[in-house]
């Protein structure tokens, strides 16, 4: 019986000319245990395929109805749609033949392009491995384990691109080897050490097999190399991991560490999933390509891919040195303002004051180090954050490739599809493809500038429906270090993030604070933003001391209720012909609408009597709090 | 400083004010809106004391002004300001003098 069915797989080899419904067989291309692969003609479309015909003793030797076993392969794999999968063309039963048609890559395999030409440059290999690692993301997403990925199965095709083919050992994903769900599977050479211990093909053991494949690229060789399958198997269970360097020694760090973490005994301690694998191979070759471009001195690099960004500025309208908009209404024809004052746009003067000019430094700082990552700013709403995260995204966005936003403006909308807008980038339809179009864009513009891209988002809560996005691009930044990413937000962004599955190595995320204006130093805010909004010939616009510690006082000094507090105060003062501020005016100017973006807003009097003694209690308690004396009391004191 | 008694009881006195030099109002007689008042006084004190420096003339000490109705007067005693409002303006010097000597005399 297994003679015979010896027999039937040697004959397989044996069909050139033979013709396979449209399909006319020219040369066998390759041979497995599941089966034989031949180049064919298809005579319909008159385009080159590959037809797999199935190998009988393969399906017998699992106890499977072979015509079943193999049509459930063609159906698994048909559930895949992603370019860098091997597409299937269809499937049938032809005489005694059962048959896939399938995508031709024309090219070779990764390993026949090693044994041929030997190890391949980093860039390559590790771009080969991101390809891959790729398809191997859509496969998993779908609930399908390769099982058997390994230098045969990449198809490096002569364009550069490289498919990930051959999934006949993924069957068990679909349930067919319930049974046998143990059965070890695989190819020694790549195979991970919890499936040598008879445990189930997981996607971290396609992840493991895919950074063997990438050692074997970089070097020539697998890990763990020999004929003694004992001998593999222990060292795949028990041997340290090799360091690539030892068989290619130009190789750089960054390649033997995403060796080292792909094959780690542990699968917990590999990377968590074939996307973050395609980031880190991202960031590899970001050094790659920095490296080259510092050892050169020839420049930047150019990006690898077709269709990169050109290095232009992204964010519309965010520009150092704005000029201040016109002074609204009344502000410029009553009280003479040239410019608008206490609005939150400008990122000159009155915004550097501190608080923000300080958090501002520690952003920037920490912009520069190149350890960081993620910064959070963590501040109450109308902090000041707001304004801080557009001025950030404004001063950085003459020496980087910057993309705003406020979680605010999603709408329906997501994240990574509002940077999308933001990158000018298409809407690619799926999140992950929207990821990715983003990572690859960011990554081609760090290539390009030497200088991370920065990735500014405003508007942030532990609670947003937002944050498994945010996660991802949080994640993607680790992983990729082609971007930084500002998280303007509640405290404890940085928490929540961890606790969405963001894995913070040390030192990599940040969370300074936006502290609130202190009292003392409302006064002199105030009195920068007049200076720098008047007109030059105006006459000054006083503010008494108690106007200011009111205006602390309601706004707990955040920033943007401050801002909001002044402006209107200023429309009072207008609206009475007054140049100074006074306490009513503090007490009496809304902190949430702007007056005078209102079309004939209602605004209060001033009653008859000011202040009341509930409201003299308020201003003592201020005053106590400066150092100050308390109001005037007693007849005759001015009310 | 308080107000000095024989100031407040003077009938061209209209009103008075004292405050802090930044402005912030620590006493006001017979005065509406003191607060607004103390500002003022605190800025004029604060650009007189420079324009006083620029032209030699030492610490501020007393500065009056008059108008075509009225006329007022502010005193500096030591971190305060005294400001006296006076109808008509002719009687300024009486009250400018009565000013003094009260400064004077809280100094010694």
């Amino acid at each position: 019986m297994a003679d015979s069915r010896a027999h039937k797989t040697a004959d397989l080899t044996n069909l050139v000319g033979a013709k396979l419904g449209n399909y006319r067989l020219e040369r066998v291309i390759g041979r497995g245990r599941m089966g034989v692969v031949y180049l064919a003609q298809d005579e319909a479309l008159l385009r080159p395929t590959a037809i797999k015909l199935l190998s009988w003793s393969a399906a017998d030797a699992n106890g499977q109805d072979p015509v079943q076993w193999f049509l459930a392969e063609a159906r698994l794999i048909a559930r895949l749609n992603h370019p860098r999968v091997v597409q299937i063309y269809g499937a049938a039963r032809h005489g005694d033949h059962c048959y896939i048609a399938m995508e031709y890559v024309p090219g070779e395999s990764a390993e026949a392009m090693v044994a041929r030409g030997g190890p391949l440059p980093p860039e390559r290999a590790t771009d080969a491995l991101m390809q891959a690692a790729s398809a191997l993301h859509a496969a998993h997403r779908s609930g399908i384990v390769h099982r058997d990925v390994k230098p045969a199965n990449l198809l490096m095709n002569s364009d550069g691109t490289v498919k990930l083919g051959d999934f006949g050992m993924a069957l068990g994903s679909a349930g067919h080897w319930t049974g046998n769900a143990h059965l070890r599977v695989g190819t020694p050479y790549y195979t991970a050490p919890e499936v040598w211990r008879a445990q189930p093909a997981t996607a971290a053991s396609d992840i493991y097999s895919l950074g063997a494949t990438y050692f074997h690229l970089l070097t020539g060789r697998p890990p763990y190399g020999g004929d003694d399958i004992g001998a593999i198997e222990q060292a795949h269970l028990r041997a340290p991991v090799p360091d690539p360097r030892e068989f290619a020694p130009g190789l750089p760090a960054s390649c033997a560490a995403l060796v080292a973490r792909a094959l780690a005994k542990s699968p917990r301690d590999r990377h968590a999933s074939a996307e973050v694998l395609v980031w880190d191979g991202r960031r590899v070759l970001q050094e790659l390509s920095t490296d080259r471009g510092n050892s050169s001195s020839s420049g930047p690099s150019k990006p690898a891919r077709p269709g990169s960004p050109s290095p232009s500025p992204a964010q519309p309208g965010a520009r150092t040195a704005r000029p201040l908009p016109p002074a609204p209404g009344t502000l410029g024809t009553v009280l003479g303002f040239a410019r608008r004052p206490f609005i939150d746009s400008h990122p000159g003067d009155p915004h550097r004051h501190e608080p923000l000019a300080s958090v501002e430094k520690q952003v920037l700082a920490g912009l520069a180090d190149e350890g960081t990552i993620v910064i959070a700013l963590a501040g109450a709403p109308r902090s000041g954050r707001g304004p801080l995260c557009r001025a950030l995204a404004a001063e950085l966005c003459d020496s980087r490739r910057v993309l705003a936003g406020s979680l605010d403006e999603l709408g329906g909308g997501t994240v990574l599809q509002l940077l999308c807008r933001a990158a000018g980038a298409a809407d690619e339809g799926t999140e992950e493809a929207r990821l990715d179009a983003l990572v690859e864009l960011l990554s081609a513009e760090r290539r390009i500038r030497l200088r991370s891209a920065v990735v500014v988002l405003d508007g942030v809560t532990s609670a947003s429906t937002a944050l498994p996005s945010l996660s991802r691009l949080v994640a993607a930044a680790l992983w990729t270090r082609a971007f930084k990413v500002v998280l303007g937000g509640e405290a404890g962004i940085v928490p929540a993030l961890s606790r969405a599955g963001v894995d913070f190595p040390g030192g990599r995320a940040t969370e300074i604070a936006v502290p609130p204006l202190p009292p003392k130093a409302t006064a002199p805010y105030l009195r920068g933003w007049l200076d720098a909004a008047l007109g030059r010939r105006a006459p000054p616009i006083l503010v008494s001391p108690d106007a200011a510690l009111l205006v602390s006082h309601r706004s707990e000094g955040a920033i943007e209720r401050v801002n909001c507090i002044a402006e209107n105060m200023l429309v009072l003062a207008a609206a009475g012909k007054g140049r100074v501020l006074t306490s009513w005016h503090a007490w009496a100017a809304s902190d949430s609408e702007r007056w005078a973006e209102a079309r004939s807003p209602a605004l209060p009097r001033r009653p008859q009597t000011w202040p009341s003694p509930e409201i003299i209690d308020v201003i003592d308690a201020c005053r106590r709090a400066a150092g100050m004396p308390p109001w005037p009391r007693g007849p005759g004191a001015g009310a | 400083m308080p107000i000095p008694p024989l100031i407040a009881k003077l009938p061209e006195v209209k009103s008075a004010v004292v405050s802090d030099r930044s402005g912030g109002v620590l006493e006001a007689l017979r005065q509406k809106d003191g607060e607004s008042v103390a500002a003022v006084v605190g800025f004029l004190s604060g650009a007189i004391a420079e324009a006083g420096d620029h032209l030699g003339l030492g610490a501020l000490r007393l500065v009056s002004f008059t108008g075509p109705a009225r006329g007022g007067v502010v005193a500096v005693a030591g971190a305060e300001l005294v400001a006296a409002f006076v109808e008509p303006p002719g009687s300024l010097s009486s009250v400018e003098r009565l000013l003094t000597s009260a400064l004077e005399r809280k100094e010694t």
